[in-house]
């Protein structure tokens, strides 16, 4: 036998030691901290924003209507927050209003988007066959045409109504809500739990909602924050381009777009809608990356 | 019956190539402490071969990655005492040092090649990798050098096989292909992680001989993890039994795997269904699982399943009994013979 | 100590009494076209599997023993041959075979977390074949504690529980408990305890070996551990590259290989504390699926081959007492050898 030099292999029995020492916890970095903060912040944010929505929808406070001639172009002061445009409309007044459309047209194009690409794609998943491939290269004619030329034909034939550019923006997102879902309910499909399910029987619309559905509620719950800024921002491009919502209902890029032309002397119309918007998105993403980090 | 060994006598007083001393590991998440390792303490001699010995939970792929020094995750480890390698602590040694010390001082092979493996470079780049990352080599040196090394392990035709992507080799080649790159940096220490348990059992026993002529030839250390008793004979000189975490035994294989002194041990090798000897219908199986790992142990973990155990195995930390002179058992019915059916 | 209480024994309307074949497969072929070529991942396969016993099916990676299980409960659809079952044939594909013949086949996989629905509970999970089958609900929970405890779980605790909940083991035989809640004729346990630990892996295959013994259920046990199948097994048929190579009773098999792979397997099993022998094979590379040698498909690892085996595959050929070999030079002579050798002992007598 090789000579074993431990101390272990010498002497006689070692006397009992205590249960080893704990290990300790490290605190929370400020990393993490700083991730809380931010949380927080967006959640106070888009409460906030909930807020002034209701008080605007409510109350006669805050109309984005009422035209003050007396008062045009007023810098950001006590009486106007965010000041006043050409027209003498309360610019914050204005953004609310318009936070209303941005809102209402992302939750179309979620229902439109998410829902209609969700059932596409899983269907697709599940039953695979000559379905699966019709509908594969539907959705990649689709992906194919040109996003803006594809909402511009359909608001220009159907008139700019929340309807025709949620709906327009949703079609858009069909194929990446669909290719996510399908991907996951094909993984799903393979799994051992799914074919025990096919052994015994059990019916298909039951195993969908089973097996398949839980899998791909988690995704789809994340992939939505993202479609919802996604439309926001598509929403606000379209109406700066002027393909959106038509004067003088509020819209956030309708009125940076007005705002542009007095940039120089009023530059709170433009940026306080910008910043705004930008506020917003992130504020949805930052919840957004929360979820996706609880679900870990 | 002694088994007979070819490695080169070692001096008595030389430095262990591995010394682990009461090493805790605890790995934490969402505000959760798992503990995965408590006071392990073992030396593995030069040129010896040390069998790690565990099931699941038993922490022995954790350790063979901690002796490795990288592939842990630093924010969530936490660490209490030392792993020597020649004397050198990898707990204690910045990122790079201990990136520097895998390849040529330790190295690892893995259980499954198919994904040790990088499948989009070639063979020969991966082989010489712990060479390459250390020194400029030509890129006719480079080749030189994985054909030699392939040659050693028993790949028929490497000159062209160098040339190859991992897809392109059965399970049992791509292993080879992979012990090739370990042993590629000339390291003391060979780390083998289930390197068996993806093959089919006709295959097996090449894999394991090429491993155990390739530490006899060259003096290298070696450590096999493994949860199959059957692999060590022969091979490992000595084993050591893993459990949640703690060592129970440690010892002289041949011991170990006929005449245990640990009740875990020995419920272990009782459950394997034998194919020689008697025909067994019915095994002696465990009941009951491991403790919750996410508080340190009071204790034997063993306690709650074995069926000697007294009152202070569930409240005292059994001491390590002697029972040979390279035999010990961290037991209490092995302290007291009265009290249990010690040996 | 646990009550158990077994399941009933099922009515077998189908047939055969114990001992006689229940499952019969002839000629089972099963081919999977790919890139590479055509993979003949079952080439031929004759098996019978008798009424309340157990037949292991044995074989290395690459032997088709996943695929004629799939095969047989119609999940992946053979491209030749005949299965039946209790008498009655059956479709290739599972969807066109009538619905009491699907549930008299079920399966148990080798994962045992991935194998059960991590959204639902182990009761759930237990329930669904019994709703299925439209049973009421108060008789679905009596059944599902009743099927729990056949299996040795401690009912209360594992009824709540979620599979991320649960131990391999518990998993495993939760998976058995629902497969017995199908009533099933024939249970397939496809590596069923080979993604356990040595400790746990006891206790399921226990539990098989008494629903079989006690319970009188069939079952196909498909596993490359030969302890294992020594323990649970009452036959044994082994497989290589899609072949069948020798049957028969699992103790006369191992103890007394008739087929040269029989014997590299059982050679190579590596047990604690006994030294490993000599090596009966040699040291060729395993040979691939997609390009099987000709005739007989172990020869290029054989001690024994000779030319004939590259020409010819070797048929299957009885020895007496229940066992088949093919195989050109069996290590244990043809059934007509030893009777013909028994008659000239007689003789000489």
């Amino acid at each position: 036998m090789p000579q074993i030099t431990s101390a272990l292999a010498t002497g006689t029995t070692a006397p009992p030691t205590s249960p080893a020492p704990a290990l300790k916890r490290r605190s929370r970095t400020t990393g993490e901290r700083l991730q809380t903060v931010l949380f927080i912040a967006s959640l106070g944010w888009l409460a906030l924003l909930l807020v002034l929505m209701f008080v605007s929808m409510a109350t006669p406070w805050l109309d984005p209507f009422q035209q003050d001639f007396g008062a045009t172009k007023q810098a950001p002061g006590f009486a106007h927050p965010f000041g006043t445009d050409a027209n003498g409309r309360d610019v914050l007044a204005r953004t609310v209003a318009g936070a209303q459309n941005s809102f209402t047209v992302a939750a179309i194009t979620l229902v439109v988007g998410a829902v209609t690409g969700s059932v596409i794609g899983i269907v697709c998943g599940y039953f695979r066959g000559w379905f699966d491939s019709v509908v594969g290269l539907a959705l990649d004619t689709l992906m194919a045409f040109p996003a803006l030329m594809l909402i511009i034909l359909l608001v220009s034939f159907r008139g700019p109504s929340l309807w025709t550019i949620g709906g327009a923006i949703g079609l858009l997102m069909i194929p990446s809500f669909a290719r996510v879902t399908r991907s996951i309910t094909l993984s799903v499909r393979s799994r051992e739990y799914v074919q025990a399910a096919v052994l015994i029987d059990t019916p298909t619309p039951r195993i969908l909602l089973t097996a398949v559905l839980p899998a791909v509620a988690p995704v789809l719950v994340a992939y939505a924050f993202t479609a919802v800024t996604v439309g926001i921002v598509a929403e606000g491009s379209m109406s700066f381009l002027g393909y959106g919502l038509a004067a003088p209902a509020p819209s956030w890029g309708g009125i940076i777009a007005e705002g542009r032309t007095a940039l120089a002397q009023a530059p709170w119309i433009t940026l306080a809608p910008a910043a705004t918007l930008t506020i917003t998105v992130l504020a949805i993403n930052v919840i957004g990356e929360r979820f996706k980090e609880k679900r870990k | 019956m002694s088994l007979a060994l070819t490695a080169p006598a070692i001096p008595v007083h030389a430095v262990p190539a591995v010394s682990v001393q009461e090493l805790s590991l605890g790995f934490e998440s969402n505000g959760k402490m798992t503990h995965v390792l408590e006071g392990v303490s073992f030396e593995l001699a030069q040129g010896e071969c040390l069998a790690i010995v565990g099931e699941s939970g038993s922490g022995k792929s954790v350790l063979g990655r901690t002796i490795l020094g990288v592939g842990s995750q630093p924010n969530s480890e936490h660490s209490q005492g030392a792993v020597l390698l020649s004397g050198d602590d990898q707990l204690t040694a910045s990122a790079q040092e201990r990136r520097s010390r895998a390849g040529t001082r330790v190295a690892m092979i893995y259980q499954d090649p198919m994904t040790s493996l990088n499948p989009t470079v070639r063979i020969w780049k991966q082989v010489i990798e712990s060479i390459s990352n250390r020194r400029r080599l030509s890129r006719r040196e480079g080749r030189a050098k994985a054909v030699e090394m392939l040659r050693a392990v028993g790949v028929p035709d490497p000159e062209r096989r160098i040339d190859a992507y991992p897809h392109e080799f059965s399970g049992g080649m791509m292993q080879r292909v992979g012990i090739a790159a370990a042993i590629a940096g000339n390291p003391d220490v060979l780390i083998a992680d289930e390197p068996t348990t993806a093959l089919d059992v006709t295959v097996q026993r090449k894999v394991l001989d090429l491993l155990d002529r390739i530490r006899r030839d060259s003096g290298m250390s070696m450590i096999l993890i493994t949860h199959d008793l059957g692999l060590l004979t022969g091979r490992a000189d000595r084993t050591m039994v893993l459990y949640a975490g703690r060592v129970l035994e440690i010892g002289p294989t041949e011991r170990i795997t006929t005449a245990p002194a640990h009740p875990y041990t020995q419920r272990l090798l009782a459950a394997i269904p034998n194919v020689s000897g008697t025909l067994r219908r019915e095994l002696p199986a465990l009941d009951g699982g491991l403790p919750p790992l996410d508080r340190p142990r009071t204790g034997c973990p063993f306690a709650s399943r074995c069926e000697i155990a007294m009152p202070q195995c569930h409240t005292e930390r059994p001491p390590a009994v002697q029972l040979a002179p390279d035999h010990i058992a961290h037991c209490w019915a092995a302290a007291d013979p009265a009290e249990g059916t010690a040996p | 100590m646990r009550t158990t209480s077994l399941p009933e024994k099922t009515p077998s309307g189908m047939g055969p009494v114990d001992g006689e074949a229940f499952v019969t497969i002839r000629g089972m072929e099963v081919q999977f076209r790919g890139p590479k070529g055509t993979v003949h991942a079952v080439d031929g396969i004759d098996l019978d599997i008798r009424k309340g016993s157990v037949l292991a099916l044995v074989g290395e990676s690459g032997s088709g023993k996943s695929t004629i299980a799939k095969a047989l409960v119609g999940l992946v659809a053979r491209s030749g041959g005949t299965v039946s079952v209790g008498g009655v044939e059956q479709a290739p594909e599972r969807r066109n075979r009538p619905r009491q013949s699907r549930a008299a086949l079920q399966m148990v996989f080798q994962n045992p977390v991935s194998s059960l629905n991590p959204y639902q509970k182990v009761a759930t999970i237990v329930a669904e074949p019994l709703r299925v089958a439209k049973v009421p609900a108060d008789s679905r929970v009596k059944r599902v504690r009743e099927l729990l405890g056949a299996v040795g779980l401690d009912v209360d605790s594992i009824l709540d529980k979620r599979p991320g909940e649960i131990s391999g083991g518990q998993a495993q035989r939760v998976s058995i408990a629902r497969a017995l809640a199908a009533a099933p004729e024939l249970l397939i346990a496809d590596e069923s305890v080979s993604a356990l630990d040595v400790s746990v892996q006891a206790t399921v295959l226990n539990v098989l070996r008494r629903l079989s013994v006690e319970g009188g259920l069939s079952m196909l046990f498909i596993s490359h551990d030969l302890g294992v199948v020594r323990t649970v097994s009452d036959d044994i048929a082994v497989l290589h590259l899609g072949q069948l190579c020798e049957v028969g009773p699992s103790e006369a098999v191992l103890a007394a290989p008739a087929h040269p792979y029989t014997a590299a397997l059982r050679a190579a099993v590596p047990e604690p504390g006994i030294p490993l022998g000599e090596a009966k094979h040699t040291d060729a590379e395993p040979p691939s699926p997609l390009s099987p040698p000709s005739g007989c498909s172990f020869r290029e690892r054989c001690l024994y081959a000779t030319a004939v085996c590259a020409e010819l595959r070797p048929a299957l050929t009885e020895l007496g007492g229940g066992r088949r070999v093919a195989c050109h030079h069996p290590l244990i002579p043809a059934a007509h050898d030893t009777a013909h050798e028994a008659h000239a002992k007689e003789n000489s007598a």
